[in-house]
């Protein structure tokens, strides 16, 4: 399906046949051989394949393995959790996985694109145009409103003033700020700037939405609502959504939880397996009980 | 609008390769205006060193012309004078063949007020700490003078704008989150380190020709209005307003290209 080998080679050239991929490249996946996780992905298309990525930095003449090969890979339409408690290299694989930090070793793909291998001008295309960006720190241009932050990403991709300025006030409606577009991030609570922020990953209409724990400086109800409205938004429009979090709510809504520990991916599992399993997840997180599992429960 | 890339349908690369479209240079530049307003502090911080730095070139011109000015006009006129005196005793030149009765008056009151202008004039320059020859030779300690406040003063520009990107790594690293390609945040900087050069430049020249002339006349009296060197004027300003212009764009260029070139990562790791 995919044959240029003349420009960027991918070895790895995303396949329907997830099977192939698998046998190939992923000696050090969990899932390796579990029947449901095979299921799971049948008939699913892979949009981000994690190929044997690995992060070190270097600190003070140690060596640090913030990411030590992972291996995943992502599929067309999921909502898709990665969970570890803090340190464990989530921020390091979203950065990975959005091109804004390069791997030390091993290639993201998006779709048949290996990320690292891209000339800049292209990089930022694909940013442009495939991914949204949701940080825990919300990132809005300070010095503009809630609308030129929500056009930023179409103005940069060469949209009409005029457009833009209509389709940011729609999608800042859609998530109940219409009554905000001209007030700049220090006039919004933290809940509002990160709705802000949903409103402009979702801008150019990406295939890939990126949350790095975006409930994190947000109190409990706030994150919820902030929770339900990304999910909801993005399951209207086929988006995948990949999101780190230590929050145990933001289970309610995954299809799919990496669990990643020490820079290795732990373990993966289901929604379904998720109230099955629950006894061993309160063992290791108390917290469990009574935040988000219960609803999975319903299910 | 653009049109979204569907990742599921065909080859993503191609479609990427085609999909050209960017922001404008018109948007850029709007772009550039609103953050210029918005940060008005910051930006007037940068302009004022530009205006201090092209207030004083402006001035060190006008007020070496004009002190030359005078100087000069002593020495023409102490010339016409003592030729004057030559051409009534032998040769009487060509100009006064004719030379009536009143010419002759006219010349010598003429002479007379030549005389006195020059007079005053050598007193002035000599109050002023200065002399008819130093004047005239363009003293070196002028240029030197100028060249190291020029330093100064692009140094104190250089770190305006150095702050003012450093202190919005964060911003472009998200922006190139949001795609902002490396040249348009080169270009962004450059554009607003410009337009912050011009204004200060144009302000600068308007401050150091105030300054320059009040001085004149307050060190040369009347002397400082009819020497004023209006035939240097637009040299002076000319060269004023591009030496602002390059001084912020040159302060500039360092750290936006640092800016441009670095990873997101790194430019998001910073404090807001
Ligand atoms: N720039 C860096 N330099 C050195 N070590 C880093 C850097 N960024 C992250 N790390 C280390 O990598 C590990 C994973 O970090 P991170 O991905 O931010 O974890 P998480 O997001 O799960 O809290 C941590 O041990 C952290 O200290
Ligand atoms: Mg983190």
């Amino acid at each position: 399906m995919v044959d240029h080998d003349d420009t960027i080679s991918s070895p790895a050239s995303s396949s329907n046949l997830v099977d192939d991929s698998v046998d190939e490249q992923r000696t050090n996946d969990p899932c390796l051989g579990r029947a449901e996780l095979v299921e799971y992905a049948r008939d699913k298309s892979v949009v981000v394949s994690i190929g044997d990525v690995s992060r070190t930095y270097r600190v003070g003449g140690e060596v640090l393995h913030a990411l030590n090969h992972v291996s995943l890979d992502v599929y067309a339409g999921e909502y898709l959790s990665i969970m570890g408690p803090s340190g464990s290299g989530k921020s390091t694989l979203f950065n990975m996985i959005g091109g804004i930090d390069t791997p030390t070793q091993g290639d993201v793909m998006i779709r048949d694109v290996a990320f690292s291998k891209l000339p800049r001008r292209l990089q930022a295309r694909l940013r442009n145009r495939c991914i949204g960006y949701i940080f825990q720190t919300y990132n809005l241009v300070p010095v503009m409103t809630a609308s030129q932050n929500v056009m930023l990403p179409m103005l940069l991709g060469g949209a009409d003033k005029k457009q833009a300025a209509q389709r940011a006030a729609a999608l800042l409606a859609e998530v109940g700020l219409d009554h905000r577009l001209h007030h700049r991030p220090d006039e919004l609570s933290g809940g509002q700037q990160q709705r802000v922020a949903i409103a402009r990953s979702l801008a150019n209409d990406p295939s890939i939405i990126l949350a790095d724990e975006p409930t994190g400086n947000l109190d409990t109800k706030t994150g919820e609502q902030i929770i339900k409205t990304l999910s909801d938004m993005s399951r209207q429009r086929g988006v995948t959504i990949i999101s780190a979090t230590h929050d145990h709510k933001m289970l309610s809504v995954s299809d799919r939880v990496v669990t990643i520990r020490d820079g290795r991916i732990d373990n993966i599992e289901l929604r379904d397996q998720l109230h099955i399993e629950i006894g061993s997840i309160e063992d290791h997180v108390p917290a469990v009980a009574e935040s988000g599992i219960g609803e999975v429960n319903h299910e | 609008m653009n049109e979204p890339v569907p990742l599921n349908s065909g080859p993503l690369l191609q479609q990427l390769q085609d999909d050209t479209s960017g922001l404008s240079n018109r948007m850029l530049l709007s772009l550039a205006m609103a953050g210029l307003r918005v940060r008005l502090l910051r930006s007037a911080v940068t302009i004022l060193s530009v205006v201090l730095a092209i207030a004083f070139l402006t001035y060190m011109g006008i007020a070496g012309s004009i002190e030359r000015n005078v100087a000069s006009s002593v020495v023409e006129l102490e010339r016409t004078f003592a030729s004057n005196s030559d051409g009534d005793r032998n040769t009487s030149g060509t100009s006064s063949v004719t030379g009536a009765l009143n010419d002759a008056r006219v010349k010598h009151l003429n002479h007379e007020q030549a005389q006195d202008d020059a007079n005053r004039m050598r007193f002035l320059l000599r109050r002023n700490g200065t002399s008819v020859e130093t004047a005239l030779s363009g003293s070196s300690t002028n240029t030197w003078l100028i060249t190291m406040a020029l330093l100064t003063c692009t140094v104190g520009v250089w770190n305006a704008m150095l702050m003012s990107v450093t202190e919005r790594f964060r911003e472009i690293g998200t922006m190139k989150c949001l795609g902002a390609v490396d040249s348009m945040v080169i270009k962004l900087f450059l554009f607003e380190s410009a337009f912050q050069g011009l204004v200060g430049a144009i302000a600068g020249v308007i401050l150091g020709l105030v300054v320059a002339l009040t001085a004149a006349v307050l060190q040369f009296e009347r002397f400082g209005w009819t020497r004023f060197p209006v035939d240097q004027l637009g040299k002076v300003v000319c060269m004023a307003l591009i030496v602002g212009a390059l001084l912020a764009v040159i302060g500039a260029a360092y750290p936006a290209f640092i800016a441009a070139r670095m990873k997101p990562v790194d430019a998001l790791r910073t404090e807001e």
